[in-house]
This record gives C-alpha cells, sequence and structure tokens, in this order.
C-alpha cells in the first residue's frame, strides 16, 4: 500500500494499534496536561517577581512585630507592676534593649524570608525542569508553609532574647532595688 | 507533521499568524526570551507560558501505509515532544543553568539587596516605635541609639545570605537541574 519498500514484512497489526494509541495519548497530553503545566510554569515564574517578594517579606515582617508587641507589652507591665519607673535607667535600659532586639529581628525576619522566596522559586523552576525531562516532580512549598517557618523561627527567637532580657532586668533591678530602695516607684508617687 | 504544515500552508496568512502566535511555530530553544526586566531586588521574569507549539498528531495520518505506518506516526510524536521540550522546556533548563556562577547564583544580588534592605528597614522602624513607646508614658524626646545592633545584624545576615547562595548553588549542582547539572560540573573544572 504505501512507502515502504516490497520486500519489506508488513508492521503488526498491534504495533500500528500501538503508535496509534500513542499519537492518541499524545493528543490527550497536549489538550489537557499542557494547559495545566504552563499554569504551572506561570505560577512558578510568579513566585519569583518583585510582588512575590514583597508579600513573603511583609508577613514575615508583620509575625515579628506582632510577637514583640505581645512580649513588650507583658514586659512593661511587669515593669510597672513591680514599681518600675517609666522615668527609670531600668524601665528604658529595658525598654531600648527590647527594641533594638525588634530592629534585629524583625530586619533579619524580613531577609530570610526574602531568601526563602528566592529558594521557593528556584525549587519550582527545578520541577518545570524535571517535567521536562520527565522526572518525578515534587511539591512547592507555598506562601503558607513558608509565614508558617517564618512564624516558628520568630517565636523562637523571641523567646530566647525575652528569656535573657528578663533575666538581665531581674539582676538589674535586683541591684537598683538594693542601691535606690523604693525611690522609683513612680506609679506609687501618683 | 508534515500534513500540519501543509495544512497551515493552506490557511490564509492571517489564520496562520493566528496560529503561530497562540501555539508557538516550533524549531530552536527560545532561552533568550526568559530575562529579568525588572531590578536584582524586584525581578520580574518574561516566559510566555501559553506556548503550545504542536497541534496534535494525527493517528490515522499513514494509515494506509502497512510497512512503516507505525514507525512513521511514531516518528511524528517523537517529533512533536522534542518541539515542545524545546520551546516549553529547554528555554527554562537554559535560565537555570545560566544562574549557576563560579561562587554562588545570579541571585546573590537580589537576595543581599533585600536583606540590606530588611535589616535596614528593621533598625528604622524600631526607632520610630521606641520614641513612640516611650511618649505613651510621658517620656519624651527619646531616641533609640541602635545603630551598634543594627550594623551587627546587618553583617550576619549579609553574610548568612552569601551562606546561603553557596548552599543554593550546591544543592542545584547536586541534582536540582537533572541531568543537565554533570555538565556544569565539568564545564566548571570539578569533577
Amino acid at each position: 500500500m504505501g512507502g515502504g519498500s516490497p520486500d519489506r514484512p508488513d508492521e503488526s497489526e498491534a504495533y500500528r494499534a500501538l503508535a496509534e494509541q500513542s499519537a492518541t495519548y499524545f493528543n490527550r497530553y497536549k489538550d489537557v496536561f499542557v494547559p495545566l503545566e504552563n499554569q504551572y510554569i506561570q505560577s512558578v515564574f510568579d513566585a519569583g517577581s518583585g510582588a512575590a517578594y514583597q508579600d513573603a517579606q511583609n508577613t514575615a515582617t508583620s509575625l515579628a512585630q506582632s510577637q514583640f508587641d505581645q512580649r513588650i507589652g507583658g514586659l512593661q507591665s511587669g515593669m510597672l507592676a513591680k514599681g518600675v519607673d517609666p522615668t527609670s535607667g531600668r524601665f528604658q535600659g529595658a525598654t531600648s534593649d527590647a527594641f533594638e532586639k525588634l530592629g534585629s529581628i524583625r530586619g533579619l525576619a524580613g531577609a530570610d524570608a526574602g531568601i526563602n522566596n528566592t529558594d521557593r522559586f528556584l525549587g519550582g523552576i527545578q520541577n518545570v525542569v524535571k517535567m521536562g525531562q520527565g522526572l518525578a516532580s515534587e511539591a512547592m512549598q507555598g506562601q503558607i508553609g513558608l509565614a508558617q517557618t517564618a512564624e516558628d523561627k520568630i517565636r523562637s527567637q523571641f523567646s530566647t532574647d525575652f528569656e535573657d532580657d528578663q533575666q538581665k532586668s531581674q539582676a538589674l533591678g535586683t541591684a537598683a532595688g538594693m542601691a535606690a530602695g523604693g525611690a522609683y516607684n513612680y506609679y506609687g508617687s501618683n | 507533521m508534515s500534513w500540519l504544515t501543509e495544512y497551515l500552508q493552506s490557511l490564509p496568512d492571517e489564520a496562520r499568524q493566528q496560529f503561530f502566535d497562540f501555539y508557538g511555530d516550533g524549531g530552536e530553544s527560545q532561552a533568550a526570551q526568559i530575562g529579568n526586566s525588572g531590578t536584582a531586588a524586584s525581578p520580574v521574569y518574561n516566559y510566555n507560558p501559553n506556548q503550545n507549539p504542536y497541534g496534535g498528531v494525527n493517528p490515522s495520518a499513514y494509515a494506509g501505509d502497512d510497512k512503516e505506518g507505525a514507525s512513521r506516526l511514531f516518528a511524528d510524536i517523537i517529533r512533536a515532544q522534542t518541539d515542545d521540550y524545546l520551546n516549553r522546556f529547554a528555554p527554562i533548563e537554559d535560565f537555570l543553568a545560566g544562574t549557576i556562577t563560579r561562587t554562588g547564583t545570579t541571585f546573590l544580588e537580589g537576595d543581599m539587596a533585600r536583606t540590606r534592605e530588611a535589616v535596614m528597614g528593621g533598625g528604622l522602624a524600631a526607632q520610630g516605635q521606641y520614641s513612640r513607646n516611650l511618649e505613651r508614658f510621658g517620656v519624651m524626646g527619646k531616641q533609640l541609639d541602635n545603630s551598634m545592633a543594627t550594623t551587627s545584624a546587618l553583617v550576619g545576615g549579609l553574610n548568612d545570605t552569601r551562606d546561603r547562595d553557596e548552599d543554593r548553588k550546591l544543592a542545584l549542582l547536586g541534582g536540582g537541574l537533572g541531568s543537565i547539572a554533570p555538565k556544569i560540573r565539568s564545564s566548571q573544572g570539578a569533577t
């Protein structure tokens, strides 16, 4: 019938069916999976955009700020409850130390989130490369996963720093209390 | 895919162009199309994921050829898969391979800029909040001197950023690039 040499035997019916089946599967792949793969590729490149970095960093700094707000409130309330005068060196020193920590932790949390986002973007790119090479792909870590990681790190860091601070404050408070007696009892004198 | 080529040739110019605009036109890798039109710290990557370089393979294209019909059909499928790879995936491989530098990756510059900005911004935010916090207790005009803490955080943050970029390079070369990793390793003189 068609193109081949007359000496060659015909291809088997099963082989021809296999080729047709492969073509059908291939067309299904084109119609169904290629658009989905393209969506995934687009989402990977979106994850590497400036907006994605901004989102990741804003989330991390907000988490850091939120953790700090709770802890600075507790620290200052505790000092006030013990009668420490806000104009005192003890109160202002502890507050100053805490805000120094805030600046560093907030900044590093934002930086860490940026680096994590680069890793996330690259992880997605690697998956796309594996898709193209016909290898298994791994799930790409989402923003929610990144936020959870950031929150865990920040909580841990604030816990350590504030425990250190409170131990130092207590030691300083003891020394100041021995030196100055109750003279710093701001609320007591008002 | 000669049937497709013949079909496309039979279309009016405008319709054929619309087809190529939507599906792409096959052929070689379009690596040059992926680039960053933003900045290192705020990247904007250009990639057209809507490329679909083939219009399908007709399962009955060689139905009358009993001797080589199946082989020719398989050949069409392989060519279509190769076109797809060249158009959609090879540019991304090129992009990923191009991010590897001798000391790390090209992402280092952006990460360093973001780290610098984040740490300096954190220090400034703390200064403003400190003054406002003490004002609530009636203590006015206090300034937070956190320059040492901010500098220390900045140095640590930048070192960490650099270390993590080196780790990233190693992770990429260690398998994240799939089969192109050995090529880059050998091109950099590694064993």
